[in-house]
């Protein structure tokens, strides 16, 4: 069985059933679709089909068991996923945004704790969270500088705001 | 907090819900190309799960970035907060490190969940003709612990309280104002649930009845006979987590850690107490231990029944301990028999020694056993110094089928890095080695046999170990994004590793599932 989603620029994607539930968001909305196609107004075409081919990889994964709002500190990423993730900046954050919005939490984030044994495998597998773990190690261990660089931010504080800054996380950097 | 691009794709969002009940194709309409995702169109949410995993030195930068960044990373980098009061010593007040952000924001109080304070202030030296230099120190140290403890009692998430010295070596004994440790603690009572020392004077015992609440108990120093005391006892049944990174006396605590689900002991000198200490502890999880002294010959001797422990998942063993490789090994195994026979699911496995004729038969008899015991829920199995011959290596893998991580040691006499890689390629699970070699390969050789092998490889940690020192290697597999080919790209790269990130690497897995558990 499948279903037909149409993104922001109308174009339509016939999709195994199987495949779209793994979409929070487009289970919810299967029911009261019927066989109307479903809309997806902020989802590009191109941002779809990587998340399709994210859901397509993981179907068969046991969905992670419940959201305590615990994370793990792990930034690893499975080789599937971190093939996949393997994307131009720009991808990378339509993904995420599209994945936060499409209610995805494996491809956004997993939540990784409790319950552990039983967890442990099925997160392995999910490999969650990719997208923000890809952020976070694109950060780790940079400068400010490098991070503006990097992202192409603009620092906006005062001098005065810098400098207190700068008082302020004193203590962050004794031990 | 969330920026205008993140509102507009929540009024988005809200408005495709809208439309989803009735799926309205008009919504459409909305532009969303418009906007082009950078990180700082991203909800402050999902911005929080970003940084949340980074460590200090990254959410310091952030917090300079920019204003966005700031905001997303300060409540985070407050979550584990450190303060070292002896660098203003008596002079403290709050306008210095730490404290000022909570009086501009005092919001930010709320997210400190872990502290960690420096507490050692030494007292003036005297002059000398003996006189004290500063007579009042006492009494302003006094003040400034009182104003400590009210500045404390002002966080309302603290869970979790360290106390660290910095400047003083291990020999140095830990002082500290016990009645003063004892009401902070009786004024944070419920609210600690994980206390880490740097040492137990044995007059801080006392204090342990205000700790009642507490799971969660590491010391880095001595405990000297801390836990033989009558307040420990009491405390003991509820502890669910204990790290003891010294030499520690675990006599006397037979069956009284009933609620324990991780126990790290380093420089463990008495195996029989420690074992007799875990007895009862049929909820324990984790056990991570240094055994410095192995003797506990009489105890095998004694050929007791196996320890009932059902719910062990991860197992790490060092024996540092002047015997023969065979008695190690024997003893390594005999051990494991003891404290994994009943465990149902074993999900981790460890055993190192430094071992130096690397004979391969008692060695490949251990890895047989645990892989045959535990092979069919091991995930990781690290041997160390111990040495698998290939079809060993084929024996044991053909146990683990759900294997990801294998650690182990080259026979001393093969010379060709590419046959334990070979030996290893059967399976197709394995994500990351580590290997103990005799020979000093080049970050050519173990490149060509690694691109040969494991194209796909997460990890491979190589240990070249002599007489001398040995030397740590790290490879790591990575997908690099072509920006001109627009295309993904497989590649290895070397990276440095010391004795430090061997040990993290191999027991990371462990670490996190201790780090992790709720208390």
């Amino acid at each position: 069985m499948s279903i037909t989603i149409v993104t922001s620029d109308n174009e339509q994607f016939c999709v195994e059933k199987l495949v779209a539930q793994r979409i929070a968001l487009i289970e919810d909305m299967v029911e009261n679709a019927g066989d109307r196609p479903i809309p997806l107004p902020n989802v590009t075409a191109s941002v779809l089909r990587k998340i399709l081919e994210y859901c397509e990889h993981h179907k068969n994964d046991p969905l992670p068991p419940y959201d305590d709002g615990s994370r793990s500190r792990t930034t690893h990423i499975s080789e599937w996923d971190q093939k996949f993730i393997t994307v131009d900046q720009e991808m990378l954050f339509e993904i995420i945004l599209a994945a936060n919005y499409l209610e995805m939490k494996p491809l956004l984030y997993v939540r990784l704790n409790v319950p552990r044994v039983q967890c442990l495998t099925a997160c392995n597998a999910v490999a969650g969270d990719i997208g923000c773990k890809t952020v976070a190690n694109m950060i780790k261990g940079k400068s400010p500088e490098e991070i503006r660089k990097l992202f192409n931010i603009v620092n906006n504080f005062t001098p005065e705001e810098e400098a207190q800054i700068r008082k302020e996380a004193e203590w962050a950097e004794d031990r | 907090m969330v920026n205008g691009d993140s509102r507009k794709l929540e009024g988005c969002r809200g408005l495709e819900q809208r439309c989803g009940s009735t799926l309205d194709f008009s919504t459409s309409a909305i532009n969303f190309e418009m906007i082009k995702a950078t990180i700082q169109t991203l909800p402050y949410e999902v911005l929080t799960s970003i940084f949340g995993p980074l460590d200090r030195p990254s959410l310091v930068s952030l917090c300079f970035v920019c204003r966005f960044c700031n905001e997303a990373a300060m409540p985070i980098l407050y979550k584990a907060a450190s303060w070292d009061l002896s660098r203003q010593g008596v002079s403290w007040n709050t306008e210095d490190p730490l404290w000022p952000a909570f009086k501009r924001l005092p919001w930010l109080s709320s997210c400190v969940q872990s502290l960690a304070i420096c507490i050692d202030l030494k007292p003036p030296t005297r002059s000398h003709n003996g006189s004290n230099t500063a007579p009042d120190w006492g009494k302003r140290y006094n003040q400034v612990l009182s104003r400590v403890t009210e500045e404390v009692q002002g966080l309302p998430s603290i869970r979790s309280l360290e106390l660290f010295k910095r400047r003083w070596d291990d020999m140095d004994a830990f002082r500290i104002n016990t009645r003063w440790f004892g009401q902070l603690m009786q004024s944070l009572s419920a609210r600690i649930q994980d206390i880490t020392l740097p040492e137990i004077p044995y007059n801080l015992t006392r204090s342990f009845q205000y700790l009642f609440h507490s799971r969660s108990l590491t010391v880095r120093g001595s405990v000297g006979s801390a836990l033989r005391s009558p307040d420990f006892k009491l405390w003991a049944p509820r502890l669910k987590r204990v790290s003891l990174l010294f030499n520690s006396d675990l006599s006397e605590l037979g069956g009284l850690f009933t609620a324990l689900r991780c126990l790290r002991v380093e420089k463990c000198e008495d195996v029989e107490k420690l074992l007799e200490a875990i007895a009862a502890s049929r909820e324990l999880e984790s056990l991570e231990v240094t055994i410095t002294q192995p003797h506990f010959q009489s105890w095998l001797n004694a050929r007791q029944k196996e320890i009932d422990l059902p719910a062990l998942k991860h197992i790490r063993v060092r024996i540092d301990g002047a015997h023969t490789d065979q008695d190690i090994v024997h003893r390594g195994r005999k051990l494991f028999e003891y404290i994994t026979s009943a465990s149902r699911a074993l999900l981790s496995a460890s055993f190192d020694a430094k071992l130096f004729l690397r004979t391969c038969t008692t060695s490949e008899g251990f890895a047989i056993w645990l892989s045959h015991r535990h092979g069919r829920t091991l995930q990781t199995l690290y041997l160390g110094h111990l040495t698998l011959r290939e079809e060993y290596i084929h024996q044991v893998l053909s146990y683990c089928p759900r294997l990801e991580r294998i650690g182990l040691a080259q026979p001393w006499n093969q010379l060709d890095l590419f046959r334990p890689f070979a030996s290893l390629r059967s399976t197709s699970s394995l994500k990351a080695i580590c290997l103990t070699t005799t020979q000093p390969y080049s970050v050519h050789q173990v490149h060509a046999a690694l691109v040969q092998n494991f194209p796909c490889i997460g990890h491979l940690l190589l240990r070249n170990t002599s007489a001398f020192y040995d030397q740590y290697t790290l490879w790591k597999g990575k997908w690099r994004f072509d920006s001109d080919l627009g295309t993904a790209l497989r590649v290895i790269e070397n990276v440095e590793c010391s004795k430090k990130d061997w040990e993290d690497l191999v027991s990371h897995e462990q670490r996190e599932f201790v780090d992790s558990l709720i208390l």
